[in-house]
């Protein structure tokens, strides 16, 4: 065991651990990082994407040089097949594991030729297998053919549509709707798109809600608009969402800026950062600090922990550790920070307390949570509250359509998402004493003279309180 | 302590209020209007003057009193969804439950060049120009001279004249002679349909462009729809969003009268509920009471426990617009590069 100060001349302040700003190295600075967000606009090797498949669920993948990709009944194909494509443009599957540009009539089919008679009802249809005059067989054939890239799938549906004795039968509506089963059906044709914030959240708010607090959005949407997110300013962060927010933020930000998140354990658990396809620059702006560091820890003291090796390296990464760490702690207490933005299952009221002194004036802070009753107490107390104005409980709501058609059918859609959560935010302001301020003191019964609590709220003094 | 002219306040945040700036003095979540910080001007509410000299140097957020000390505001950064509160109604505005899910869906960011139609009072321009400011450009199109004389004038003097071009035009009969040129459309338009053609051909080439339609009525989004797939838009999708806000208070939860209890009476734990109703009255905005009938409970009941409670505004928004969602695929196969 050695001494960690007879090995290395490291400028640690004297004795304890002050948060000299000297002696603390420069954290990466955000300055002059282009547009990194957009530099992935094409698919590269180890790329993620957001795929979208013909029955319009979505699978997150990672594109490796070696990997298949599997769709499942949609087909599978060689990731490297689609390195050097855009994303968000549709491709299919054909023959053995290819993958080519998809023809967009695809798209088309939606605008078929439906010359049937006006005002059809379903009232001589009958459903039977027997409809169909192709048998199975040909079906299956046809099937084939399309998957080796003979047919095209437009013509596929097109055939199967024309031998439907029923199908003349059906309204308008119900024919769109055939055709679009049918679409689903049959065609192999999907669209790898960006991962983006937005993607993210719509992906997983299908696929594992849990895994993002069951955030929406749309609630999401209305996070980033109530905090002022923009490019260039400097943010605090508690994303207990899987780092879906921190996706959202950096987004918004494409690189100018600051976020400083704080978070449980020593490592930060953002791990959904990694589908958004940064560049390793992106640690420029995202910084983390564990709760636990909010105060110097006895491991940061080089002067009077042991040290067990002598390895230079690894006494070089401890030094940087500890310096970085210090430096991150210099920067949160310099305070200055543009909003605070918390998704968290602690008590929100506390966080609030912590980070609040360190956001500047007219600054906000976001909360949200899939339980409003979490928030209750921490909107009376920033209501109440001298520091903050405007406290807001809010639940957005949304609601989404059938797809007009030019036919009919236009109504909300049947079953609908019942909750996207809740957002509490405030303003945080500077008080002062005022004349008015003063002026709160109200005589209670017995004659003492009581001050009553400013509630931020009326701006003007109710001396007959 | 500064006194010189910023750049303009909305193009990025500062710390202190400076001579130009546009500072949003709140007094209250429904009182909020704004002012234009100048070297002699003086702003008046019902209890008193509040002159801008003594603004220039406040921290933003500042509380400052009127000069007889009666009342008081808050100096506020003027965010876009303040302005918005704020700003002067020349016609129908977008709210921010609209804006944002409008900014989220047309994937909105730094460096996105976007097209906006009509501008109307600016209050989702203000917005954009935030959300894809430095890099990116808003093209904004309004066919009221007077509107758009208005907001030119507003722009500039926010800051934002290299973010936003605001052109005087009726893009429903001149179209946007712009092609090849942007990421996102926005189509706040009593009949975006005869808009549609030109925004087909404003749109990039070679990348996917998404387009949002605005429409109070169900008639115009069945037009759009229409219209939009004629064109050969796809992955057309419509919504509506609003935002619902709670009110919060405290109630008090008490226990069922025990037999036998009725005739002892409690008229202490009565007078302690009373005043502390009294208090959580008088916290909630706008001074919501109580309803009648939690007064008219027995005396013999015991004070309990409080309980925090929520529930949805008594009258909210129930209908702004219908907003209409579409892509527009590159008319080419992609290339591989």
């Amino acid at each position: 065991m050695v001494e960690m100060a007879e090995k290395m001349e490291v400028d640690t302040p004297e004795t304890t651990q002050s948060e000299t700003p000297e002696g603390v190295p420069n954290l990466p600075s955000a300055l002059d990082i282009p547009d990194i967000v957009d530099d992935g606009a094409i698919i590269a090797e180890n790329s993620w994407a957001i795929v979208q498949m013909p029955s319009d669920n979505t699978k997150l993948v990672q594109f490796k040089a070696n990997s298949v990709v599997n769709l499942g009944k949609f087909g599978s194909f060689h990731a490297k097949d689609l390195f050097g494509y855009p994303f968000d443009m549709p491709y299919e599957v054909y023959g053995d594991k290819q993958v080519r540009p998809a023809s967009m009539n695809i798209y088309a089919l939606d605008a078929f030729d439906l010359e049937t008679e006006e005002g059809t009802t379903n009232k001589d249809l009958v459903d039977r297998r027997e409809a169909q005059k192709l048998s199975q067989v040909e079906i299956e054939q046809m099937k084939a053919d399309s998957l080796k890239g003979q047919v095209p799938v437009e013509n596929l549906i097109k055939t199967i549509v024309e031998n439907s004795e029923t199908f003349d039968k059906k309204t308008e509506f119900s024919k769109a709707k055939y055709i679009k089963r049918k679409q689903k059906k049959f065609s192999k044709v999907f669209t790898p798109r960006r991962p983006s914030a937005r993607g993210l959240c719509e992906h997983f708010f299908k696929d594992n809600p849990r895994r993002i607090c069951e955030l929406r959005v749309d609630t999401l949407s209305q996070i980033l608009t109530t905090g002022n997110v923009r490019s260039g300013a400097r943010y605090l962060i508690v994303d207990e969402a899987g780092g879906l927010l921190t996706c959202a933020l950096v987004e918004r930000m494409q690189g100018r800026g600051e976020i400083l998140q704080l978070h449980d354990h020593e490592t930060n658990n953002v791990d959904l950062i990694k589908h958004l396809n940064l560049p390793p620059s992106i640690h420029n702006v995202l910084k983390s600090l564990p709760w636990t560091r909010l105060t110097p820890n006895d491991d940061e003291d080089m002067e009077n922990m042991l040290i067990r090796t002598t390895d230079e390296t690894r006494l070089d990464r401890l030094r940087h550790r500890i310096l970085t760490t210090r430096a991150k702690r210099a920067l949160l207490y310099a305070g200055g920070f543009d909003g605070l933005f918390i998704i968290s299952q602690y008590d929100i009221k506390e966080i609030i307390e912590t980070l609040s002194p360190y956001l500047a004036g007219s600054r906000p802070v976001v909360v949200y949570s899939p339980y409003k009753e979490t928030m209750l107490e921490s909107f009376l107390h920033l209501r109440n509250s001298r520091d903050f104005v405007n406290a807001q409980l809010t639940e957005s709501w949304i609601r989404e359509y059938q797809l007009p058609t030019a036919a009919s059918g236009t109504h909300p859609l049947m079953r609908m998402s019942g909750s996207g959560g809740y957002i509490l935010s405030a303003i945080r302001v500077i008080d002062c004493e005022t004349h008015a301020a003063t002026a709160r003191r109200v005589r209670v019964k017995n004659g003492k003279v009581a001050e009553v609590k400013s509630t931020g709220e009326e701006g003007v003094e109710q001396e007959h309180a | 302590m500064t006194t010189t002219t910023t750049a303009g306040t909305f193009r990025a945040y500062s710390r202190h209020i400076a001579l130009g700036d546009t500072v949003i003095a709140y007094s209250s979540p429904k009182t909020i209007t704004y002012i234009t910080v100048t070297a002699d001007g003086e702003f008046c509410n019902s209890y008193g003057g509040f002159p801008h000299s003594s603004m220039i140097g406040k921290e933003w957020g500042s509380k400052m009193p009127s000069k007889t000390g009666k009342g008081f505001i808050y100096l506020l950064y003027p965010t876009p969804e303040l302005w918005t509160l704020s700003l002067p109604h020349r016609t129908q505005i977008l709210y921010q439950p609209d804006i944002s899910f409008v900014t989220a869906l047309l994937d909105l960011r730094p460096g996105v060049k976007m097209i906006e139609a009509g501008t109307g009072s600016g209050s989702f321009s203000h917005s954009i120009a935030r959300t894809i400011a430095p890099t990116g450009h808003l093209y904004t199109f309004e066919f009221s001279r007077d509107r758009y004389e208005k907001a030119n004038l507003e722009f500039s003097e926010h800051g934002l004249g290299d973010i936003i071009t605001i052109q005087h035009r009726d893009v429903c009969v001149d179209g946007f002679d712009m092609s090849d040129m942007v990421d996102a459309i926005f189509l706040d338009l009593p009949a975006p349909w005869d808009a549609l053609g030109a925004a087909k051909r404003a749109f990039k080439r070679k990348k996917v462009g998404r387009i949002c339609c605005f429409s109070p009525c169900m008639e115009q989004v069945l037009k759009t729809c229409t219209a939009l797939k004629e064109l050969g838009f796809v992955e057309i999708q419509m919504y509506e969003v609003l935002l619902r806000p709670y009110d919060v208070r405290k109630v008090q939860k008490r226990s069922f009268p025990k037999l036998g209890d009725a005739k002892k009476g409690n008229a202490g734990a009565e007078k302690k509920r009373k005043a502390a109703e009294a208090v959580s009255d008088s916290d909630v905005p706008g001074g919501e009471k109580t309803s009648g009938e939690d007064h008219t409970t027995t005396l013999h009941v015991p004070l309990n426990e409080e309980l925090i409670t929520s529930k949805p505004q008594a009258e909210v928004r129930g209908h702004t617009s219908y907003l209409t969602f579409a892509t527009l695929l590159p008319q080419e196969l992609p290339v591989r590069r």
